[in-house]
């Protein structure tokens, strides 16, 4: 919390990379449910659904690889709270017939190029 | 994609060859090893991933899925490092797998990518011989050690760089170097700065010990403190008889796995000659671990086991030799394996007569009562005892002998006689699968000590006077045995059986 400025910088370019995220989920034929599910423990950036899959996306945006690629910040404490979230979904939403999937959502993006990587059933 | 490579681990002195696998897939990365790896082995992660980032190469961003096969054999220490960078690199299509899995690879790495020297180099290169691969490519400084084993492919690398240089995908015309291996001459013998000449008196010491080694027998000698116990101890090394060609692989082999190997010199021709200190444990005695690594007594084996003042030893760990003593190995059975080390090995002890020291001695009084004195001895159990085949008495010099100019006899001519009395077991044994006197047993020990009738009167009435064991009975035979061989005679004689009796001092000896 240091520096202010860019601290919500990042938090934009979060947001910024999950609308992008959004956008190419659709153009391969997911269904998005829900944007932000949002309790105390956390956040989930995306669910959707595709056929008989029920997908927990996170979403991880990054300007360049200096520290390492984006996939690789999520780590076992995050998957964990993913899990947790997604348990807490489920519970207020019915999907008993649809499988679940944990999907990692990689974008780097910098002024020329925007790379888009999808990972599925991750974790 | 997957690469599968060869490493080795060791199970006793004995090695087994490991499939490393590895599989490198999409997905959130991650860096996993599976098939029973110990910490050691887990932590070859953090090295590898730097090893291979510092050496200019990519490390990949995937998941990374490495298998140590067979998976129930626990893998423990460092040397698995080069054969899972080198099978990243493989799987990932920047080295040759094909080429690469005809080779057996071995190699702890550090963080910039220098190859590291490991333990068991020996064994490996014998296991990589036994199982028809091309060749084994190990760390420059482990090169000598490897050398020994002959009709094998040697491919020493000092950083992982020269491995990628010479298994490089696009590389096919790389002409694998047979190099000239560094031929390790057996060095003249060893010079020794201690001599035997250097003991005055102590004649009959002297003579117990050199049938003590010509015919690897056991000796405790027994007297008080300053009289030289631990003097001609040390000088036991300086009339040992080479060791043997196929004993000289046997013994490096034992070193190589604890690592102590030193070949400077080129390949080791002197026996091992090991003084573990009194507060020695148990699992350092006779070797132990979770995986088994090989204690004094193997480090011992086909040389001598000086044990200084046996009484200060712990009681638990002098019994643990009774087993070896009588079978020339040790089984060491832990819960996940149970494995063999040979243990040939001279026991060689000495001790005090009693507490104070002087029990016994012509110079000086002995003030312990006879219950100390009882109690001191019997830390050196019945069974132990009956194993020692001589029990030697060293007593005090005399103010002559001690004054005297004369030297003593040269450890040159008690080892030439030595290394005769060796080679006529050597030759009546050629036969069979024994190659000294105290391994004779059973129907051999009959065959080859007969005795005449009068000798064998003699021998059941010493047995009837000192209460001698059957196993004292055999042992007697086979000193005997050596003792004959020692004045080149090829019967034993009643005057040869007289001193094999004549040594077992301690079951005589009424306190």
């Amino acid at each position: 919390m240091v520096n202010k400025k860019l601290d919500k910088n990042n938090k934009e370019i979060g947001r910024w990379g999950e609308k992008k995220a959004k956008l190419f989920l659709e153009e391969n034929g997911y269904d998005i449910i829900t944007e932000n599910f949002q309790v105390k423990q956390g956040e989930i950036d995306l669910i959707v659904k595709k056929e008989n899959f029920l997908v927990f996306v996170e979403v991880k945006t990054r300007k360049n690889n200096f520290f390492g690629p984006p996939q690789a910040a999520v780590n076992f404490e995050k998957q964990r709270k993913i899990r947790t979230i997604a348990k807490i979904f489920l519970l207020k939403n019915n999907f008993k017939s649809y499988k679940k999937r944990f999907d990692v959502i990689s974008i780097i993006y910098d002024s020329e190029k925007l790379e888009i990587e999808h990972y599925k059933n991750t974790f | 994609m997957l690469a599968v490579l060869k490493s080795c681990s060791l199970l006793g002195i004995k090695g087994v060859i490991i499939r490393v696998e590895v599989d490198i897939n999409r997905g959130l990365p991650a860096f996993d090893i599976v098939g029973l790896p110990d910490t050691a082995v887990r932590e070859s992660r953090e090295r590898v991933k730097s090893a291979i980032k510092n050496s200019g190469y990519d490390f990949p961003v995937k998941r990374i899925t490495i298998n140590l096969a067979p998976a129930d054999i626990r893998k423990i220490g460092p040397h698995f490092d080069l054969a899972i960078a080198s099978g990243i690199l493989a799987a990932q299509g920047m080295i040759n797998a094909g080429k690469i899995s005809d080779y057996l690879v071995v190699g702890e790495l550090s963080l910039n990518g220098n190859v590291q020297k490991v333990k068991g180099i020996l064994p490996m290169v014998l296991t990589a011989s036994k199982n028809d691969l091309k060749g084994i490519i190990l760390p420059a400084e482990n090169e000598l050690e490897a050398s020994l084993v002959e009709g094998i492919e040697i491919i020493p690398v000092n950083h992982i760089s020269e491995l990628i240089n010479i298994f490089r995908e696009q590389n096919e015309e790389y002409k694998f170097f047979s190099k000239k291996r560094n031929k390790l001459v057996n060095k003249n013998i060893k010079k020794y700065k201690l001599d035997f000449s250097e003991i005055k008196g102590q004649h009959e010491a002297k003579r117990a010990i050199e049938v003590v080694v010509a015919g690897s027998h056991n000796l405790m000698m027994i007297g008080p403190p300053g009289v030289g116990k631990t003097m001609l101890a040390k000088r036991i090394p300086t009339i040992m008889p080479p060791l043997l060609k196929e004993e000289q692989l046997e013994v490096s082999r034992i070193q190589s796995i604890v690592g102590k190997i030193n070949l400077k010199e080129g390949l080791q021709t002197q026996r091992p000659f090991r003084t573990p200190h009194h507060s020695i444990t148990a699992a350092s005695m006779i070797g132990g671990g979770k995986i088994p690594v090989p204690g004094e007594i193997s480090l011992a084996h086909k040389g001598v086991l000086f044990l200084d003042e046996i009484s200060e030893y712990k009681r638990n760990v002098l019994e643990l030799l009774r087993q070896p003593l009588e079978e020339k190995k040790i089984t060491i059975s832990r819960s996940t394996m149970t494995v063999d080390f040979p243990a040939e090995f001279i026991l060689i002890a000495s001790s005090n007569p009693c507490p104070c020291g002087y029990y016994g001695d012509s110079r000086r009084e002995c003030h312990c009562t006879i219950n100390k004195v009882r109690r001191y001895r019997s830390k050196i159990s019945g069974p132990l005892l009956d194993r020692i085949d001589i029990q030697l008495e060293v007593p005090s010099l005399s103010v002559d002998e001690l004054t005297e100019y004369k030297k003593g006899e040269k450890s040159k001519n008690m080892r030439n006689r030595v290394v005769s009395a060796c080679k006529r077991q050597q030759f009546r044994y050629k036969n069979e699968n024994f190659i000294n006197n105290s391994q004779l047993s059973g129907k051999d020990l009959r065959f080859y000590c007969k005795l005449n009738k009068s000798d064998r009167l003699l021998l059941k009435k010493a047995i009837r006077e000192l209460g001698l064991s059957a196993r004292a009975y055999d042992r007697i035979l086979r000193v005997a045995r050596t003792i004959a061989d020692l004045e080149e005679d090829d019967n034993i004689k009643s005057d040869h059986l007289a001193e094999a009796i004549q040594y077992r001092r301690m079951e005589r000896e009424i306190i």
